[in-house]
């Protein structure tokens, strides 16, 4: 009977201790904002150099965050799960503006009551642009939070090295990148130029320097068979077969043109402005303060623009609908959205969506390409427009220029194809 | 009634086989109706019967990817195999550093895949990787997986190869340690040459070990993924995609998961129909031997 006692006293001791360690970890639960992104979304809101807004705001409200950062696919691709399932710990999520899909209404919360019940100071002075692509039916689902415009970096090193002055036109460019593809003197073989990938996103840029060029509009005219397209993909073709592109430029990763430019193998890279701190970055690279970010030139018979109407792309901040605490994550929305917030991401590496952050001095005091920047946004462009099949036309596009650079097709016949391919793809 | 133990086998398999229902059955019947629905992200799902199948049977790139895992996959094994064969054989003698050189062997099954990508990616870099660099000296290839669609296939053979030997050699190992060697020393008293031996004494002796060991790696090597898209994502122009990025690119990318559940379905048949020859031969082998 005694021995029997003591076995129920144990079980209820055990009950007891789960039920306690339950109710610790649901409040422990409650006191963490989640928050699905790129790494770049952390580092900007919590990096101690323009200050750590995100910290701030977290133990004010006594709330710890939990940031789950993925590379861009993959960062769709784990909110969209998320915000489609029966419940999730996601409070806040990140989405880019070519990702964003038609069936946002079912898994994202429409932020307008939110708005009109706890306003996001200035609001007004968030680009209607940016506003517009993310309202569906009239509701606004998410607020922009970071662009990422896109600039010629050079490693200016290498450019005096060579005797070379910086381009002042995209011929010029595409002249230094020929004399910039050699070997230096210690055996390294140095690249004149580096494209994030083979997207019509980088590809895009090419065609607007050269000739204003476009793939697809943000209303779906596809003009991927016009002249101006077949142009670029010549263009890259013939950097391609002149090594001015790496031979690897196939299977390249952002990540590699971050490798490359560092370790001086690239001299030139047409990439974000927000990447010149990883660039210059003091304990990865080898050339730390010479890499500088200047607007991508036009070409000199492209009337009407002083810089190349380049692609910039913004990304969003977005309550799913499933979450459990979205006055908080509401909270922390505004929070980052701030005036001030926007200055200190900007001096943390974000391209700040408020044109008056440029107008601060402590940007052109710590930024070296603030002026510049804010030169190429009034002319920038998103390269591609956000729909449902927007992924599967990117790698129709990359597949046919691969076989353009694999020396299969000429570039007429892949952009004729990609014509082709992708028009049944695009909405009604 | 207790007296009875009939009930007994089934009641203590019967945990397991819960677990296996819950664990496999169930997923698998939700992948199979996934396949006859069309859906996506925050939308209903829709009854559209075999139109999944049909659009990734009429799909070039599906056949490609096919043909793809059905060529690497057979020469990862094979290869695996004979290499596996020939060092589970020499470590079967007694030399000095043994242990440590089968320790050696098998580290490759505790490295994750990622790593192991990027060390074989650095170490064929075409600039400045060592092997690319020894490739080009000592017989003039330019190894270039990057661009050469054949170069790239090759490398996620030799990097699959290397990281799952291990499991192929620790399988053939053990098998090969409990062949009784009075056995072979009598067939050698007969007048047999060491191939005879191996032949016709150790090699049958191991052969259902060898055959579970070439079931297994077909079935998990079908499922090739994790080296061919960190290495090349199936490029350049998806010549080198294998079945699963094609899976993972509807799943993952396009978010169309009807064609990437029907995508699963044609794996499963097809690991199904290895398997099942293998299979058959092991069920033949083990009725022979009574």
């Amino acid at each position: 009977m005694k021995h029997k006692s003591k076995i129920m006293l144990a079980g209820l001791s055990c009950l007891a201790g789960v039920a306690a360690l339950n109710l610790s970890i649901s409040q422990a639960g409650a006191e963490t904002l989640t928050a699905v992104g790129h790494k770049v979304h952390q580092t900007t809101m919590t990096s101690d150099v323009g200050g750590n807004f995100a910290g701030e705001w977290a133990e004010k409200n006594g709330v710890e965050i939990e940031w789950l950062t993925f590379n861009t696919g993959a960062v769709h691709e784990r909110l969209y799960r998320e915000a489609s399932l029966s419940s999730t710990s996601v409070d806040v999520g990140f989405a880019a503006n070519r990702f964003f899909l038609p069936q946002f209404p079912a898994m994202f919360e429409p932020l307008d009551d939110y708005l009109a019940s706890n306003p996001i100071e200035g609001f007004d002075e968030l680009p209607k642009g940016m506003l517009d692509a993310m309202t569906i039916d009239g509701k606004l689902y998410g607020i922009p939070y970071r662009h990422a415009t896109a600039a010629l970096h050079i490693n200016t090193a290498l450019l005096e090295e060579k005797g070379l002055e910086v381009p002042t036109t995209f011929e010029e460019v595409l002249d230094v990148a020929r004399a910039l593809s050699f070997t230096r003197d210690d055996g390294t073989k140095v690249y004149g130029l580096m494209l994030d990938d083979r997207t019509p996103t980088s590809i895009t840029d090419i065609a607007r320097a050269q000739s204003n060029g476009e793939f697809l509009t943000q209303d779906f005219k596809l003009t991927a068979s016009s002249p101006e397209m077949i142009a670029a993909v010549q263009t890259v073709q013939d950097l391609y077969n002149e090594g001015v592109l790496p031979e690897t430029y196939l299977s390249f990763l952002t990540e590699d043109v971050i490798t490359f430019m560092q370790q001086g193998r690239g001299a030139m890279a047409i990439s974000p402005f927000g990447r010149n701190k990883n660039y210059n970055n003091p304990d990865e690279s080898q050339f730390p303060g010479k890499i500088i970010s200047i607007p991508l030139p036009a070409s000199e018979t492209l009337t009407g623009f002083k810089v190349a109407p380049v692609r910039t792309e913004f990304w969003a901040m977005f309550i799913p609908k499933n979450s459990d605490d979205k006055d908080r994550a509401w909270d922390f929305i505004r929070n980052a959205s701030s005036p001030e917030n926007t200055i200190k991401a900007a001096l943390n590496g974000n391209g700040p969506v408020r044109p008056s952050a440029y107008d601060d001095p402590r940007m052109a005091e710590r930024l070296s390409y603030a002026e510049a920047e804010q030169t190429v946004l009034s002319v920038a462009r998103p390269p591609l427009p956000g729909w449902d099949n927007s992924a599967r036309v990117q790698d129709i596009f990359v597949e046919e220029l691969d076989l353009v650079l694999l020396g299969i097709k000429t570039p007429e016949e892949a952009m004729n194809s990609v014509q082709e391919r992708v028009t049944p793809l695009l909405p009604e | 009634m207790f007296e009875d133990k009939r009930w007994l086998p089934t009641l203590m398999v019967s945990p397991v086989l819960l677990l296996l229902i819950v664990m496999i059955g169930i997923p698998s019947i939700f992948v199979a109706w996934l396949s006859l629905t069309e859906s996506t992200l925050g939308a209903q799902s829709t009854f559209v019967g075999l139109d999944n199948y049909r659009q990734i049977f009429s799909d070039r790139i599906f056949w490609r990817a096919t043909i793809n895992t059905f060529v690497i996959v057979n020469v990862v094994v094979y290869a695996e195999l004979i290499i596996a064969m020939l060092l589970a054989l020499a470590l079967n003698c007694k030399f000095f550093g043994k242990g440590l050189i089968f320790s050696i062997l098998i580290a490759p099954y505790a490295v994750s895949e990622v790593s192991a990508v990027v060390m074989w990616q650095y170490a064929f870099e075409p600039d400045v990787g060592t092997f690319n660099l020894l490739l080009e000296q000592l017989f003039g290839i330019d190894f270039n997986w990057s661009r050469n669609p054949f170069h790239g296939l090759t490398l996620i053979a030799i990097l699959s190869i290397w990281i799952h030997l291990p499991f192929t050699l620790i399988i053939l190992y053990s098998a090969i340690s409990t062949v009784p060697e009075d056995l072979k020393s009598a067939a050698r008293i007969e007048g047999a040459t060491e191939r005879q031996v191996f032949r016709l004494v150790t090699f049958r002796i191991i052969a259902p070990a060898v055959l579970i060991a070439l079931m297994f790696r077909y079935i998990f090597a079908m499922r090739l993924f994790s080296e061919a898209w960190l290495l090349t994502e199936g490029g350049p122009a998806r010549l080198t995609e294998v079945l699963g990025i094609y899976l993972f690119r509807s799943a993952f990318r396009y978010f169309d998961f009807g064609p990437a559940a029907a995508t699963g379905i044609a794996m499963q048949f097809l690991s199904l129909l290895v398997a099942s020859f293998y299979l058959y031969r092991l069920y033949k082998g083990m009725k022979a031997n009574g």
